[in-house]
């Protein structure tokens, strides 16, 4: 009789299914872990953090870590735990921002690609190439150049950035499901050429854009980090985790922790998302399963 | 095969002539009147006008451009504001640090992280691979300038093997040359390497999964041959695909290393030239880039025929 | 006497997340020198396995040899490890094998001078130029035209054929003893099949080499193997000389097998026999018959009995069966799962009138440009279909076959209007579709419909079962509202025999045989008049082949259907078709009834197909005479000038090969384009 509360319905099973190849590893479970704790975090900041981030206390400037200030403070007296906290929300937030961006207007573009083909294929790949052959850096550099500095812009420009590969992804993906019997099914069952390019040809392009995304919420968090670093990021004061290692580099002989902890935590971050994204490719494509 | 890479070019020279466009439609875009910044709050509106009119600025848009590209193609690419200097000469001053830390971390990440691919794919599962594997992981995730700045603070501040930043060109100095350079070069090849590493590792992976691998065995092959002779080639293939934007990737890299390790190369004369609006620096210096990275595409796609012989046919 | 290889008692398995599954479980067979010996079963039988694991070629982890012994010339070639060098020697040197698939089993980026080279220089201790040499010689044995210059080719270059050729050059390339040809000819063409089967049978002769033969196709064992062992989940159920075994088959599966595959001397009342049911989950396998739930004389017997061992069959030298009970073709079946009669009656075509016809092509021409250059300047025409018309009338099967290239599944296509026609007509119930474009075919597509080969690719895997069969019902707005769609839908399952409660579902939840009825229930569902039928079986096991054609003859009876039936299996093609023509090259060669071109086969090439096709009767076999056609198919791009097949045809004339010859029609509507007759 036990086996019966064990039957589940396919649905059920299909997503049991799933959840156990995704969390199949221990790495995954951190790692999912990590940001599960970096979201509550970004979320509840106000609540979370001991203080608030621009709380200045010059008396207590440069402190090592202690258990009033756990990760210390920074030059200006400031709290760099709470400082940390906020930190993961500009983080976050700019991942999540300018990932959505870049994946809707970069699969928008190669659905449109790859489904009308001829030119409207070659204007939109080449451009595409283009903005693919100026490093990724130096096309945010001159993006944030123009759009100024800013959460906004920050997110808007390494969105900017990153939508080439997500529309040669969803080109390459439409251009093979196109061969497939199943959309040739699809117009000997009537359907428009729209219809089967929504039903049919999309969400079975949807499944290695959402790895890509996953891993690009890292990626992104790395480039806000970067431009942070290089001064063309988020205005200060925003807490932003790039520009705390940037900021700490000058007391690096002295005060280490200050540069040293904000990376950390990118680093943690970056690596629980790209951790989640290969167990989502091989949750999603059980072929590739243990080969990345 | 001529005619492939006839069209491979077409191409190249089409993406080029759109890179120019975004370049220069970007440049147009900036805020702020580039002459006003070139002469400070203090300049009168005749010196106004007559700067805009020296620089072209007041024609049409289109004159502009090709103004521009005229200027390429004779090899003009007009003033630095900040540096009072010709951007070419200035371009051709920087380059020669840039290429002595790219360089070398191009060939190490390809050679090491080919060989950690290797080793990984051939222990799959066991603790070797594991052990790897999580380091490339991390080494991806991690930002250049934490690290380079982790190891400042242990080799260039605590243990003083090194020094914290700098350049010395090889003519000055050869061991200083080298000096200088570990740490940055070490740096930037850490993050290709990684990727490198994993990109590998999957494509083995793929291979050795093929049925070619096990026609392979089945001819009493020892497992050395299989992999370095028939595995390997064929794992190249994506690898080699990879490249052309791993140049890109690494010239973008330089940016933030010369910034740490104070290196006056192309990174950092982008970076401040960003910071002082000095547009034709960045229009002209993000365009030679592009071109480079193109270029390096081009060669790899040629470079990918003798790799691939299916290719080669057509 | 000792054997060349002895197997005893050999287990692998395989580690899967649900469990252990044991895809050879305690199997034992021989081979002596010289001997041609088949394993056949379905996919999943465990044929294959239990050859690679004699060699120790599994992938390992997940796959593990758990028990047995391996004797090969005396030693076991267990006790050596999985890359050791006693092993190697043997692999290779002494057992040389050849795969499946063509394609994919020769290096792509070495040339295949050097992959024939290296083996003899490891085995042989030949030098480089000794190799050559040997490679050259080899190529020159298995039939490569101009072998010297090819041995600076890549695999690339040649043909299916041709690279399946090198790779038996490879495996024996070394003078092996054993040599294992793992489905070696299941991806090729009949011709192509024919020309490679008969080349290693000569080779292996010759040299006095064992062959095992691992196939699913019953045809080929009867024409090449003495002696048989039949495998079913991962067990031998039967072994015997070929002869015995198809005369006195004693195990229900071997007889299920038989009588599921038609063959080309079939009466054409015979109805197929498929095997009901699926292959039992071999994960945690338990110990007792496991054919046990598909079988129709089980008895409850058998339900409470072990896995049977083989037993020898009394009366019979070396035939041994496992089966708990004693069955001959004569005993009386248990369990009944399908009726058993068929009826067929030929029609009267001459009384036939236009209003009749549902489809009428009237000098298809479909050409594929070919671009060159960097302006992309047309250079030539691949020309897929040249001239073909025929016309196919309401409620009848009409088969084209041809080998692969020939163009049958573009005129299928085209037919559609999924590709444009270069030239000529195409009429669907007497309206003249060619040129319509895709919002003005839209009505017509509610009447006819398609079904794919492959029932893997053909439904959209995110879609639900019952979503994929109302999907035409919505998208022609068939006037039904949505409760009406949800019982037809539910109508459509129980119509081509699946349960209705699987609607939920998606495809990759169903088997095989599942996926290609939804597709024929998603092909049925506005109730069209004419389908497609696009190599629809050639994909299935053999058991499953035979239940989806006696669905689609069921379907066509209740519904009237009218079938266009695309196969290049001529057995099948014979057993479903009222008419069928035969393409060649984008043209068609020969058009009759089904009994005319198959018992009075006119043109060159339609005779050659028909030789090539080996029957499932050994005795038969021994006795046919067979001239099997030479050569490969030419490029479309390079075809002859006159008659197509002229390059190829015994009696090709200088007027074959200048001028084209045109369809004739001679006695009772046979036509047949041909300057010899």
């Amino acid at each position: 009789m036990k086996k019966e509360n064990k039957i589940l319905t396919p649905a059920a099973e299909r997503r049991k299914q799933f959840l156990d190849a995704f969390f199949a590893t221990v790495p995954v479970r951190v790692g999912f872990s990590i940001i599960a704790v970096m979201v509550f975090c970004a979320v509840l900041a106000p609540v979370v953090a001991p203080y608030g981030p621009n709380d200045q206390d010059l008396s207590n400037m440069l402190q090592k870590m202690s258990f009033a200030h756990p990760f210390g403070t920074d030059p200006l007296g400031r709290d760099l735990l709470s400082r940390i906290i906020y930190g993961a929300r500009a983080s976050l937030s700019v991942g999540l921002v300018s990932t959505i961006i870049a994946g809707s207007i970069g699969i928008t573009l190669g659905l449109l690609a790859g489904n009308m083909g001829k030119w409207v294929d070659a204007v939109i790949m080449r451009i595409m190439d283009a903005m693919m052959s100026i490093p990724v850096v130096i096309l945010a550099l001159f993006l944030g150049s123009i759009l100024g500095k800013g959460l906004g812009n920050i997110m808007l420009c390494i969105g900017i950035v990153m939508m080439p590969g997500y529309a040669r992804m969803t080109r390459g993906q439409v251009l093979t499901v196109k061969q497939l019997d199943y959309v040739t099914a699809g117009k000997i069952g009537g359907a428009t050429q729209i219809k089967n390019a929504l039903k049919h040809i999309l969400p079975n392009c949807i499944a290695p854009n959402l790895v890509l995304a996953t891993m690009n919420l890292g990626t992104a968090i790395l480039t806000e980090a970067g431009l942070s670093y290089l001064g063309m990021g988020i205005n200060p004061p925003t807490a932003s985790w790039g520009a705390m290692v940037s900021d700490g580099y000058r007391y690096l002989s002295d005060y280490p922790h200050v540069a040293i902890i904000p990376g950390i935590f990118v680093i943690l971050t970056v690596w629980a998302f790209n951790v989640c994204g290969d167990a989502l490719r091989d949750a999603t494509d059980p072929r590739l399963r243990g080969t990345r | 095969m001529g005619k492939y890479v006839l069209k491979r070019l077409g191409q190249s020279l089409i993406v080029v002539f759109i890179v120019t466009v975004i370049v220069f439609g970007l440049m147009h875009m900036l805020p702020g009147d580039p002459v006003q910044i070139y002469l400070g709050d203090t300049a009168t509106e005749e010196q106004v006008e007559y700067y805009t009119k020296m620089f072209g600025l007041d024609q049409p848009l289109y004159v502009q451009y090709l103004r521009w590209i005229g200027g390429l193609f004779k090899g003009e690419m007009g003033r630095s504001i900040t540096y009072s200097l010709d951007v070419k000469e200035l371009l051709l001053r920087r380059v020669g640090c840039t290429l002595s830390v790219t360089f070398p971390a191009f060939v190490l990440a390809l050679i090491i992280g080919v060989c950690l691919g290797v080793v990984t794919a051939t222990h799959r599962g066991k603790p070797l691979d594991s052990l790897l594997t999580s380091i490339a992981n991390i080494g991806i995730a991690t930002p250049t300038f934490w690290i380079g700045m982790i190891l400042v603070y242990f080799f260039g501040l605590k243990l003083k093997w090194l020094p914290v930043q700098g350049y010395v060109p090889f003519a000055e100095s050869p061991s200083g040359f080298l000096k200088c350079l570990v740490m940055p070069v070490f740096v930037l090849t850490l993050g290709h390497l990684s990727s490198n590493t994993r990109q590998t590792r999957s494509s083995m992976l793929e291979v050795v999964s093929q049925d070619f691998i096990r026609t392979a065995r089945a001819k009493g092959l020892n497992e050395n041959t299989v992999i370095y002779k028939h595995a390997l080639r064929n794992a190249l293939i994506p690898i080699v695909t990879m490249m052309g934007g791993a140049v890109g990737g690494l010239i973008g890299g330089t940016v933030a290393i010369e910034k740490l390790f104070n290196i006056s190369g192309v990174g950092s004369l982008m970076l401040t030239a960003i910071i002082n609006k000095d547009y034709m620096v960045v229009q002209n210096v993000t365009f030679v880039i592009a071109v480079v990275v193109v270029l390096c595409n081009l060669l790899i796609d040629i470079l990918y025929g003798y790799i691939d012989p299916r290719i080669r046919v057509e | 006497m000792e054997h060349l290889i002895e197997v005893r008692n050999l287990h692998t398995e395989f580690k899967q997340s649900k469990g252990i599954l044991k895809a050879v479980n305690g199997v034992s067979y021989y081979l002596d020198p010289g001997e041609i010996v088949a394993f056949v079963g379905e996919s999943g039988s465990g044929k294959s396995v239990t050859q690679y694991s004699g060699v120790q070629l599994i992938a390992s982890p997940p796959g593990k040899i758990t028990e047995g012994e391996i004797l090969f010339e005396g030693k076991n070639l267990l006790s050596y490890g999985q890359n050791s060098e006693e092993l190697r020697k043997v692999r290779g040197g002494k057992i040389g094998i050849v795969f499946q698939e063509p394609m994919s089993t020769l290096n792509p980026v070495m040339t295949i001078g050097n992959q024939l080279t290296e083996s003899v220089m490891l085995h042989l201790k030949m030098d480089k130029k000794q190799a050559m040499e040997r490679a050259v010689e080899l190529l020159k044995k298995v039939r490569i035209p101009d072998p010297e210059s090819r041995l600076k080719a890549y695999p690339h270059q040649f043909s299916g054929g041709m690279r399946q050729r090198i790779v038996i050059a490879m495996a024996l390339s070394c003078n092996p003893k054993l040599l294992i040809a793992d489905e070696a000819t299941t991806a090729l063409d009949v011709t192509t099949q024919a020309q490679i089967l008969d080349l290693m049978q000569d080779i292996v002769k010759e040299s006095n080499t064992a062959m095992v033969m691992v196939t699913h196709n019953l045809s080929i064992v009867a024409r090449y193997a003495q002696r048989v062992y039949v495998m079913y989940a991962g067990e031998i159920v039967e072994h015997g000389t070929t002869e015995e075994i198809f005369k006195n088959p004693r195990h229900p599966y071997t007889m299920g097998l038989m009588n599921a595959v038609p063959g080309l001397n079939d009466p054409k009342e015979r109805k197929l026999i498929p095997i009901h049911g699926f292959v039992t989950n071999l994960v945690d396998r338990k110990d007792e018959c496991t054919f046990r739930n598909r079988c129709p004389y089980a008895t409850a017997e058998c339900a409470e009995r072990a896995t049977p061992g083989l037993v020898k069959v009394p009366g019979e030298d070396g035939h041994f069966a496992a089966c708990h009970r004693t069955i001959t073709r004569d005993t009386k079946v248990e369990k009944h799962f399908d009726t058993m009669e068929r009826s067929y009656t030929a029609r009267d075509y001459s009384k036939l009138t236009d209003a009749d016809k549902i489809l009428d092509v009237q000098d298809l021409k479909v050409y594929f440009p070919v671009y060159k250059g960097l302006i992309r300047k047309k250079v030539a025409d691949v020309k897929a279909v040249d001239g073909v018309s025929f016309e196919v009338y309401k409620g009848e099967t009409f088969g084209l076959v041809g080998e692969s290239g020939c163009g049958k599944s573009t005129v299928a296509r085209t037919v559609l209007r999924l590709n444009d026609a270069t030239g000529g007509r195409i009429i669907f119930n007497g309206d003249d579709i060619t040129g319509l474009d895709d919002a003005k075919m839209r009505p017509y597509r509610r009447n006819m419909s398609m079904i794919f080969q492959d029932p893997y690719g053909s439904l959209d895997p995110r879609q639900r079962a019952g979503d994929i069969v109302m999907e035409p019902m919505k998208n022609f707005d068939i006037g039904l509202s949505q409760e009406q769609m949800d019982k037809r839908v539910d109508e459509l399952f129980e119509l081509v025999g699946l349960d209705p409660a699987y609607r939920e579902r998606v495809p990759h939840e169903f088997s095989g045989g599942q996926r290609q009825r939804l597709v024929i229930a998603r092909a049925i569902s506005t109730n069209p008049s004419f389908i497609v039928c696009d190599e629809a079986i050639s994909a299935l096991d053999v058991s499953i082949q035979a239940q989806v054609i006696n669905l689609l003859e069921e379907l066509q009876q209740k519904l009237g259907l009218t079938y266009l039936f695309i196969a290049h299996d001529l057995s099948v093609v014979r057993h479903i078709s009222d008419r069928v023509a035969v393409m060649y090259l984008g043209q068609m060669v020969e058009f009759a009834d089904w009994n005319s071109l198959y018992s009075n086969p006119l043109h060159p090439y339609t005779k050659s197909l028909l030789e090539a096709v080996p029957v499932p009767d050994p005795v038969l076999e021994k006795t046919r005479e067979r001239q099997i056609v030479q050569g490969e198919v030419p490029s479309p791009m390079q075809r002859p000038p006159g008659c197509a097949f002229s390059t190829r045809c015994p009696h090709a004339t200088e007027k074959c090969r200048t001028e084209m010859p045109v369809l004739r029609e001679g006695a009772d509507g046979h036509k047949v384009a041909c300057h010899m007759i």
